[in-house]
């Protein structure tokens, strides 16, 4: 017996094919190319607005003035439509709606999304060696900061919490950063990406760059007067236990030179400073945590939610 | 805030270090290695030669001026042409490189016993770094200062005798005594540019720290960068902590006076630093009248105002402080603007020109992906087919929506910029077009001779797990054409 397949047949079963997304789909089941690493984090970035112009972003400056911060949520539309365009790619584009070309696209969306909000979601997590987060990424929040500190204070930390995950509630939560960078090198301008819905954000000064202060100073014809806050605390080994201020806070008014009322003798106040906590050995390290002042904290709550 | 939130706070991990010694100090070095060989019966050396090598190599440091500030000064307190008040805190310098406070010494040895190789000492290493601050009050005290750092050369830190042509005459410097300048580490030459500041000796005795205080002066900070802003230079990809080391003055600033600060180095000053209260040490004249020459690595200014612009200050003052009322992405309707105006900018929508394909010119809404409330994500399907797809026309107000519209455009200009990109996903789509081309026409093949190859079209993948279908069926044809062969 023969049979014979016309050429006919076949094409006739291509065109039904490509004229319907779920018949490519169905086809394609089991045997469709994994779509590369490069490409998806390459989508992944411009998922999370690397590479748009910043007048794509924030299309009037009074929207975002200088010393303002600004709270937003990413229309998820706006970045779908991005990443359909970044994908239409080798589209024809005066085709209908329904053309193979089209069809083809539409039956790989299933298979692209989920790689490029993978992808999107470990960005920041592999630079920083942590897992990236498994959230499908449908909502996402975040704020524009303006204003000098950002280049005052380069290493500035932010806190942010949905609601009912708060430091106030019972089981607090801090919401993972997709993105926290500043818009370039000299830019005043910091742009956080976060997920889930923003209810609560803290910023506050970087750890590292704590600085040494004291509490009070004046100088009256070379007589000065100063305090200094201090912590107590015990060292066992190297864990610290913290037993909360020294009040009322102490005297430092001799450990400036009687030659120059501004400059400090560092020894003399380390001396002090031992004396106060009842420690046996002083160090580099306690005089750095004793001497610095505390984190500067500001809390931002959305009134609306 | 809440005592509770104190608490949860905390456990960001700052962890204060005394010092981060290198495990190698700046140098040359010269290793060398010998090997001999013995008998092992009759316990005698083989062969006279002994077999041995030299290798000289050496660990460049920091000494005069930093090679490449911008990688290795993470910042400055108060920050360089910072106005604030800073009365009464200590300036300092924030650095990536956590060593680089302790890869010299301001002692003519060094101030410790190294400890064993992969051991740390609990002793006392003071820094060689030193933070010195100034106004224009020691200028008055002192006329003749000049503030600003002097651009010079390493052989100017030399005594005359050791390099003739040095500015320094009778002054002092770190090279005093000396007669050459073999003391230059490796690769460093006398006709390098630096940047030095002449301090009269009774200035730099009030204001320098003294050796027992430089242990205190600078130390190093571990600290968690999960919630910091990202900057490659804090640590090295996928390192979740950053080391940092921190230098710091001892000097306070003067309110609404322009303070100097520098950066110095004291290597070797251990004869000149001041006693405690700020004199002369033993063995220097009181009343010396001469300078001293000091290594400027970094420089910069700021103003203390007496008024305070701390960070939570500067923080609060954001959006206009307490009178400020939106704090949304969006521009804020003028009084008097019509009721379609007014909730098309409270949703985030900006009026912008549109030049119309058809040579027209008309006003469109533009909207861009940071928006003010919570848009839910079922607005556009896709794919679009094209910007046109995209735009809404609000039929009340005869305004065209643009803004998914320039998404799509924004999104192609930014793939097609790319050619890496746009080719491999052109590629890809190429091989996901014929896959599903194959795969047709493998189904097909498998309906139309399901007869011969006697597999059932759904089962050919069970069957044959470790190929692809594809495959499977070729050689399914190629057996069923062996048996036919032999059935003739």
């Amino acid at each position: 017996m023969r049979t014979r397949l016309s050429r006919t047949v076949f094409q006739a079963r291509l065109t039904a094919t490509f004229a319907s997304h779920e018949a490519i789909q169905t086809t394609l089941q089991d045997v469709i190319p994994d779509f590369p690493d490069p490409l998806h984090n390459w989508m992944a970035r411009l998922k999370l607005l690397y590479g748009v112009p910043f007048n794509y972003l924030v299309p009037d400056e009074g929207m975002l003035p200088p010393e303002s911060i600004r709270f937003f949520y990413v229309d998820v539309n706006w970045v779908n439509a991005m990443l359909d365009g970044a994908y239409s790619i080798g589209r024809d584009l005066s085709s209908a709606e329904n053309s193979a070309d089209m069809n083809l696209d539409r039956a790989t969306l299933a298979h692209i999304h989920p790689k490029i909000n993978a992808s999107a979601g470990a960005i920041r997590a592999k630079s920083l060696g942590q897992p990236g987060t498994d959230s499908s990424l449908e909502v996402i929040s975040g704020f524009l900061l303006r204003s000098k500190i950002i280049g005052e204070y380069p290493g500035l930390g932010v806190y942010a919490y949905e609601k009912g995950q708060t430091p106030t509630d019972p089981t607090p939560a801090m919401m993972t950063i997709l993105r926290l960078e500043k818009l370039g090198d000299q830019s005043d301008t910091l742009l956080c990406l976060l997920v889930g819905d923003a209810f609560r954000v803290d910023i506050h000064e970087a750890p590292e760059h704590l600085h040494y202060g004291i509490f009070d100073y004046t100088a009256t014809n070379g007589t000065v007067t100063a305090h200094k806050v201090l912590q107590s605390f015990t060292k066992t080994g190297d864990n610290v236990t913290f037993n909360g201020q020294i009040k009322p806070p102490t005297d430092i008014s001799s450990c400036f030179r009687t030659v120059s009322p501004r400059t400090l003798k560092i020894s003399d106040l380390a001396t002090v400073i031992q004396n106060a906590n009842h420690l046996a050995a002083f160090d580099s390290a306690e005089m750095g945590f004793e001497m610095t002042e505390g984190v500067g904290l500001v809390s931002f709550n959305n009134q609306s939610a | 805030m809440a005592g509770d939130d104190n608490k949860y706070l905390l456990n960001e991990l700052v962890t204060f270090i005394q010092h981060h010694l290198p495990g190698l100090d700046a140098g040359a070095y010269q290793l060398s290695v010998a090997q001999t060989v013995f008998d092992s019966t009759t316990n005698k050396q083989v062969d006279d030669d002994t077999l041995q090598n030299t290798y000289t190599f050496a660990v460049q440091g920091a000494r005069f001026a930093l090679s490449n500030p911008g990688q290795t000064v993470a910042g400055f307190f108060p920050a360089d042409g910072g106005i604030g008040e800073y009365s009464t805190v200590l300036p300092h310098v924030l650095f990536y490189k956590k060593t680089l406070p302790w890869i010299r010494y301001p002692t003519l040895k060094p101030p410790f016993t190294p400890p064993p190789p992969g051991q740390d000492t609990e002793a006392d290493v003071p820094t060689w770094l030193a933070v010195l601050l100034l106004d224009e009050d020691d200028v008055a005290q002192f006329p003749g200062l000049q503030l600003k750092p002097q651009n010079v050369t390493i052989g100017d830190l030399f005594p005359p005798a050791a390099y003739a042509a040095s500015t320094l005459g009778t002054n002092l410097s770190y090279f005093q005594g000396t007669t050459d300048t073999s003391d230059l580490d490796y690769g460093e030459q006398p006709t390098d540019a630096i940047q030095a500041i002449d301090l009269p000796l009774q200035l730099f005795w009030q204001i320098a720290p003294t050796l027992a205080d430089l242990n205190f002066l600078a130390h190093a900070r571990q600290v968690s960068l999960i919630n910091k802003p990202s900057n490659p230079k804090a640590a090295p990809e996928g390192e979740p902590t950053g080391d940092f080391s921190i230098v710091f003055g001892n000097r306070l600033p003067q309110t609404q006076k322009k303070a100097y600060a520098y950066l110095v180095s004291l290597e070797a000053m251990q004869n000149y630093l001041p006693t405690d209260d700020g004199t002369a040490p033993s063995g220097m004249q009181p009343t010396d009248t001469r300078t001293i020459r000091l290594a400027v690595l970094q420089n910069w200014t700021f103003f203390s105002t007496g008024e305070n612009a701390a960070f939570t200050d500067q923080v609060l003052a954001l959006n206009g402080g307490s009178t400020g009322t939106n704090a949304n992405l969006r521009l804020v309707p003028v009084t008097g603007s019509g009721t379609v105006v007014t909730n098309a900018l409270n949703m985030g929508y900006v009026p912008l020109n549109h030049q119309l394909r058809t040579g027209g010119q008309t006003v469109s809404w533009y909207r861009g992906p940071l928006v003010p409330y919570q848009i839910p994500a079922a607005r556009v399907t896709l794919p679009i087919a094209s910007p046109d797809a995209a735009t809404v026309f609000d039929p009340t107000t005869g305004m065209f929506d643009t803004s998914y519209a320039a998404a799509w455009t924004i999104g192609r200009m930014l793939a097609l910029q790319d050619s890496a990109f746009s080719t491999a996903l052109y590629n890809w789509k190429k091989t996901v077009q014929a896959a599903t081309v194959t795969a047709v026409e493998n189904a097909l093949i498998a309906e139309k001779f399901e007869d011969i190859l006697q597999i059932e079209p759904s089962t050919a993948k069970a069957q044959e797990t470790e190929m692809s279908p594809a495959k499977a069926l070729q050689i399914k044809l190629l057996q069923t054409m062996l048996q036919t062969k032999v059935n003739q």
